[in-house]
């Protein structure tokens, strides 16, 4: 997973291991807190952190996650030392999957999570047993977005994809980060159900190579992707729906649409490692932030889509249609990645981006 | 074969003058020496000569023919570097036949000539071997059968031997001089050399402060300097200040001497009195000679071959150098043969 | 040339000093190959992270028809890069070499200071400067030299142009210190040997300078295989080079194995291919 930050050299991984070592010798209460380095990091520590500090007295300690998957790879690589390099982190979902099936996550004491009752069901992460072992963090769109001078009429579906639009697209690069699989099985098929029978993937693989010949950038990077969009160079194609309004109201000639099939939710849960030592204040924290108001906070600061139901918040229509939608999303296959990853991404390489 | 005629060559490099209007004509199959102290432009007017700098202004003939206008690559010059600059990636037979190579003569007669080159320079069968080889002496011999190979009108060496010891120095002053005779080729060796220009040249260029100060042959050089500058730059001298009395003598030390002057010279004009060391004879009592001075002798240096006495006359400090018995602070006379003595405007 | 001989160090301290190197190379680059090689042969569990085991299904994989298409297109797109990046440099610092030593130091301190750009800098750069809306293209309409401005990025010959940018400041000051060894007066001697310019360039300067060019060859082509930004960001899928894919498994697929896999088959491809190259380059001198 990456946000809103410029791809970094995988040697920072031995250097955040050394600075995980937590040499906390004061008797106050400090926490370490694990989110995506860049925009995710400066936000949370410009608004949310301060915070919580002044509620609980608890200092924070911010600690910025590689990009990817690193992150968890050091978790797990820590933990198995007894380490961890920060006691909550916020990890993406296919992560979570991955941590849980290596049984890298402590499982979360739901007695001391009292505002669990707020957070939308489907981003409380549980394991096999059925035990709690993340909640949800914050959520994103992943929207229809184009260029509002070369597409004076905003497109409606993301079959807008599929029409006489060469090279003109910018799309994600990989199969684990588009869901192009998942929106390409919602738009001409029967959703992420389609995905799990063989004809049905073969078929979905098949409708989206169509789109191939409509490809300028296949991005990684989304800095790369959104200069390009701005411009008008590439002129559609997926992209964040909360940076993209804050682009538009930057000036910048774009705009994000939910198309009629919904709009890709993504989210980042908290969850926290096994070798994490002061798991009171980790509860403490992840209670915290579950509160309607800190998720109204964190919806206009960070700008990130609510984890917790709509009828809590006190958002207006507009702050809330900046960060969400009402139309029903499509949600990731996460468990499809993961299980069958190798041989998707493969696939991909060869069929669809090859 | 012609002449060399250079003609009113200047040089500058930037704001460095190297050459101030040099004109020479250099005899033809004669061994010729550039001699100068270091930076006065010996190497500037070598490299004109073979083309490898353009001057300022000036023009450069080879009887009629005008060399300055023909390139570099067809002057037909050969040249010796002072680093030798020999090929690395070349054996030493391949060396010395890159020109005829370049000039498209075939193997076989290449390398017949290779091997007759290193005849004439003595290091028959070296012609396999690689340049990182040889020794400084080798090295030197063939550079110069290259600049031989293709027979040039003109042979150029810049320091050819300040690279090599002493003795093999002195050795190949003798050899390269037999050579020159041999081959009968206009050659041109730069030195700062005095002792390995006498030894070698037929006539010497002797060259001070970017300007030609004299040219000569050796004996007329050393015995007949024109100036102060070739006075002092060749051999030791005493210069005596003196006086011109009359167009027949001058005054100096106290003393008057008859001396030829040049003509040019007004009566009560300051000039130099200039004998050289071994010119002057050293007496314990006054000599029946008319051109002697007075003094006293302040320090004796022995010199292994020869002895060398400072005399003081009339507070200077002259030179004198002969064998003889004296000691120093005795009383002694000195006195010179007025046809040894140069008069040299200051 | 000359063959330096060096005394014997008259105490210990020297002998102790000598066995630094060695550490170093041992700590910096045989652990973590050590490592690595480990890794490529450990287990991949697909749906968590590996385990130590000694399977061969990583290399199994590494040797499937599209990662070996991926191992010659990087081979392919560094050569290709190096020898125009070669092609510039040497020119370039042939000359640079022979100006007034004053003159070189500026353009020494400009290309020392391209080297500190990173590689996220570069790429970023060239695909503004390539692109439609901001790019040079609209220099050139405006010269009336072209119609209407053009996208040349993601494309080979921008992803190209990038790589060669980065590396050239490193050919120039690789090649820098032989060709300012070369000695002039051997050009020199070629003149008054009769050979025109064009002659003794080819077969004086070409021939002294050729082990440098063939070292300076293979360190920007094992330079620019490592690169794994400029194609991915300046490249389109067919230009992505395996490093960009091994970045892929590593960050973003959590397969450690397979990306160790493919880095060491990438290491052995690349140092063969050098060796291969030196040989020949001595072999014919
Ligand atoms: N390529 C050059 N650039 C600038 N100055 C030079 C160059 N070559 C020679 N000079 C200057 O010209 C003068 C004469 O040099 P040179 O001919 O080499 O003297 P010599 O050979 O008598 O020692 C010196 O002052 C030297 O510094
Ligand atoms: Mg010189």
């Amino acid at each position: 997973m990456k946000r809103r930050e410029f791809i970094k050299l995988a040697a920072t991984t031995g250097v955040a291991a050394v600075t995980g070592l937590n040499l906390n010798f004061a008797q106050e209460r400090s926490l370490k807190v694990g989110v995506y380095g860049g925009y995710f990091k400066d936000s949370f520590d410009a608004n949310i952190f301060p915070k919580f500090t002044e509620d609980t007295g608890i200092k924070v300690e911010s600690v910025a996650e590689p990009t990817g998957e690193a992150w968890i790879v050091q978790l797990e690589t820590a933990a198995k030392a007894g380490q961890a390099p920060a006691d909550v982190s916020m990890i993406a979902q296919g992560s979570m999957l991955r941590g849980m099936n290596s049984g890298l996550w402590a499982a979360l004491d739901e007695s001391k999570l009292s505002n669990l009752e707020f957070v939308r069901e489907q981003l409380q992460n549980k394991d096999a047993e059925g035990k709690l072992i993340g909640v949800g963090a914050v959520s994103w769109y992943i929207t229809l977005v184009s260029n509002t001078d070369v597409f004076p009429e905003a497109p409606t579906s993301w079959d807008e994809l599929w029409k006489d639009h060469k090279n003109q697209l910018g799309l994600l690069a990989l199969s684990s980060n588009s869901y192009l699989l998942e929106i390409t099985a919602k738009t001409f098929f029967e959703g992420n159900a389609t995905l799990d029978t063989e004809e049905g993937l073969n078929a979905v693989f098949a409708k989206l190579a169509e789109v191939k010949n409509n490809v300028q950038l296949w991005y990684r990077d989304e800095g790369q992707f959104q200069q390009a969009l701005q411009a008008g160079e590439i002129p559609m194609g997926q992209y964040y729906h909360d940076v993209t309004g804050l682009a538009a109201a930057d000036g910048f000639p774009v705009r994000s649409t939910f198309p009629k099939e919904g709009g890709v939710l993504d989210s980042g849960s908290w969850a926290v490692s096994r070798a994490v030592k002061k798991l009171d204040e980790a509860h403490e924290y992840i209670n915290w932030f579950s509160q309607p108001s800190i998720q109204d906070l964190v919806a206009r600061s960070v700008g990130t889509a609510p984890t917790v139901k709509r009828e809590f918040l006190t958002l207006s229509e507009d702050e809330f249609a900046a960060v969400s939608s009402d139309i029903e999303p499509i949600i990731p296959h996460y468990a499809l990645h993961l299980n069958r990853g190798d041989e998707i991404s493969q696939r991909w390489s060869e069929e669809i981006t090859g | 074969m012609p002449n060399l005629i250079i003609q009113a060559i200047s040089k500058r490099f930037g704001q460095t003058v190297a050459l101030e209007d040099v004109s020479l004509t250099l005899p033809e199959a004669k061994l010729i020496c550039f001699l100068g102290p270091s930076g006065c432009g010996k190497t500037t007017l070598l490299r004109l000569i073979a083309g490898l700098e353009q001057a300022s202004s000036g023009k450069i003939f080879l009887g009629e023919t005008e060399l300055s206008a023909i390139a570099a690559h067809k002057r037909n010059i050969g040249m010796v570097f002072q680093s030798f600059a020999l090929f690395p990636h070349l054996n030493v037979a391949n060396n010395i036949a890159y020109g005829l190579k370049i000039r498209g003569v075939d193997k076989l007669t290449r390398l017949k000539r290779a091997e007759e080159l290193l005849e004439l320079v003595q290091l028959s069968g070296l012609g396999k071997r690689h340049i990182s080889q040889l020794s400084g002496g080798q090295r030197q011999r063939i550079a110069m059968a290259r600049a031989l190979a293709l027979e040039p009108d003109l042979f150029l060496l810049d320091e050819p031997l300040s690279a090599l010891d002493a003795k093999l120095r002195e050795a190949m002053q003798v050899e390269l001089k037999l050579l020159q005779q041999r081959l009968g080729i206009t050659t041109i060796v730069v030195t700062h050399d005095q002792q390995e220009a006498m030894t070698m040249a037929d006539v010497i260029v002797v060259m001070g402060e970017n300007r030609v100060q004299q040219i000569g042959a050796p004996l007329e050089i050393y015995h007949k300097p024109k100036n102060r500058f070739v006075a002092d730059f060749i051999g030791s001298n005493n210069f005596i200040p003196a006086l011109v009395k009359d167009t027949q003598s001058v005054s100096a030390l106290g003393s008057i001497f008859e001396i030829a002057l040049p003509k040019s010279l007004k009566v009560g004009a300051q000039v130099a009195l200039s004998i050289r060391p071994e010119k002057l004879q050293l007496y314990s009592s006054e000599p029946p000679k008319s051109s002697k001075l007075a003094g006293t002798i302040k320090f004796i240096r022995d010199l292994g071959s020869t002895v060398e006495t400072f005399v003081e006359v009339a507070g200077h400090e002259l030179s004198v150098k002969g064998i003889q018995h004296l000691a120093t602070g005795d009383k002694v006379w000195l006195s010179f043969d007025p046809a040894d003595a140069v008069i040299l405007e200051v | 040339m000359n063959h330096p001989s060096y005394g014997k160090p008259k105490n210990r301290w020297p002998y102790f000093l000598l066995t630094y190197p060695a550490i170093m190379i041992l700590l910096l680059f045989f652990v973590p190959l050590c490592i690595m090689f480990a890794l490529s042969f450990f287990k991949r569990i697909q749906s968590a992270f590996f385990e130590p085991a000694f399977v061969f299904e990583n290399y199994v994989r590494a040797f499937s028809t599209f990662f070996l298409q991926r191992i010659g297109v990087s081979l392919w797109v560094a050569a290709v890069a190096a020898f125009i990046c070669l092609l510039i440099a040497f020119p370039f610092t042939f000359f640079l070499s022979r100006l007034r030593r004053s003159r070189q130091v500026p353009y020494l301190v400009l290309l020392i200071s391209i080297l500190s750009l990173s590689e996220v800098i570069i790429a970023f750069s060239w695909s503004l400067l390539l692109s439609k809306t901001s790019g040079i293209s609209n220099l050139l309409v405006a010269l009336k030299l072209l119609d209407a401005p053009v996208s040349w990025a993601p494309g080979f010959v921008a992803m190209l142009s990038a790589l060669v940018y980065i590396s050239l400041p490193l050919a120039i000051i690789v090649l820098y210190p032989s060709l300012s060894r070369l000695d002039v007066s051997l050009t020199e001697a070629a003149t008054t040997l009769g050979a025109s310019p064009i002659v003794s360039f080819f077969n004086v300067v070409l021939p002294n300078v050729r082990q440098a060019l063939l070292t300076t060859f293979i360190l920007v082509f094992i330079f620019v295989l490592g690169s794994y930004l400029i194609p991915q960001v300046l490249g389109r899928p067919e230009h992505w080079t395996l490093p960009v894919h091994i970045t892929d498994q590593a960050l973003l697929k959590s397969n450690m194995p397979l990306a160790a896999a493919l880095a060491m088959l990438l290491l052995i491809a690349s140092a063969g291919l050098s060796l291969l190259t030196l040989r020949l380059g001595r072999s014919q001198l």
